[in-house]
């Protein structure tokens, strides 16, 4: 079987890993507005939205694993690794996959940090800014894995030459 | 305001091993065959191992911890810190790696 068969077979993996991923880290940014708006009814769908946007996140964190070691490695990063776009294996892949194991647990201590405060909407002494930040890092580092992870489909494709 | 305090230390310590681990398993192979014979993937023992520090620790604190309202948010800016300085470095060390 070629290459191009396998990852049409694979292709519903890909497909999983990336949409989880993307809906988990956008899930963030409702969290964020709830938040913002510290409203009692806000803070109960902050809170259930943020374990949503951990459930997603760890589901496309599965999903990579079984992608990852089951066919990345055999398939697509010796054809990587034997055209013109080497580096993006070992940068943007190597990078790609290690800092990916950080955003499930963000994304689970921001569950957390809300489940842990539910004086939100009535106390304004429970520190907003740092909750924000972390919630606006999951979503950055989520869209960034989005990024990486079509850069490296990018070169799979063009080293195939199938262009990009 | 404990188990805030608690979790973002075990998120602080599981982003500084993963980075740490990854590191070390890249300067020296037999560390990393080590990680790879623990699961049978070096990246599956890091997300593993990951999960436990931050689990287990995180749970343990949070009961032993001594409660300080005022620091939760300081421990939370931590850990957005630290997991932007260990994702530059890994960044930071792969095109170093790349480019040797």
């Amino acid at each position: 079987m070629g290459f191009i068969e396998v990852l049409q077979e694979l292709r519903w993996l890909v497909i999983l890993h990336a949409a989880a991923g993307e809906l988990g880290a956008l899930l963030f940014l409702w969290v964020i507005i709830e938040l913002k708006n510290r409203r009692e009814d806000g803070y109960l769908r902050a809170k259930w939205v943020s374990f949503s946007g951990f459930v997603l996140l760890f589901i496309s964190w599965f999903v990579s694993a079984v992608y990852y070691t089951g066919h990345y490695g055999n398939i697509v990063k010796p054809v990587i690794k034997e055209g013109n776009f080497a580096w993006v294996h070992g940068v943007i892949m190597e990078t790609k996959e290690h800092v990916f194991i950080f955003i499930p647990i963000l994304a689970l201590l921001v569950f957390i940090i809300i489940a842990s405060t539910p004086n939100w909407a009535k106390d304004k002494e429970i520190p907003g800014k740092p909750i924000y930040a972390l919630s606006i890092l999951v979503i950055v580092l989520g869209f960034g894995m989005v990024s990486l992870g079509y850069i490296i489909s990018a070169a799979a494709r063009a080293t195939l030459g199938g262009g990009v | 305001m404990k188990r805030i305090k608690a979790f973002s230390i075990s998120a602080i310590t599981s982003i500084i091993v993963v980075t740490l681990f990854t590191l070390i398993g890249e300067l020296a192979h037999p560390f990393k065959d080590v990680l790879k014979a623990i699961t049978g993937h070096h990246w599956i023992t890091k997300s593993v191992l990951s999960v436990i520090i931050f689990v287990v620790p995180g749970l343990i604190l949070s009961y032993t911890i001594k409660s300080d309202r005022d620091d939760s948010g300081k421990y939370i800016w931590g850990v957005v810190g630290t997991a932007l300085i260990g994702s530059i470095v890994l960044l930071v060390y792969f095109i170093i790696h790349a480019l040797a």
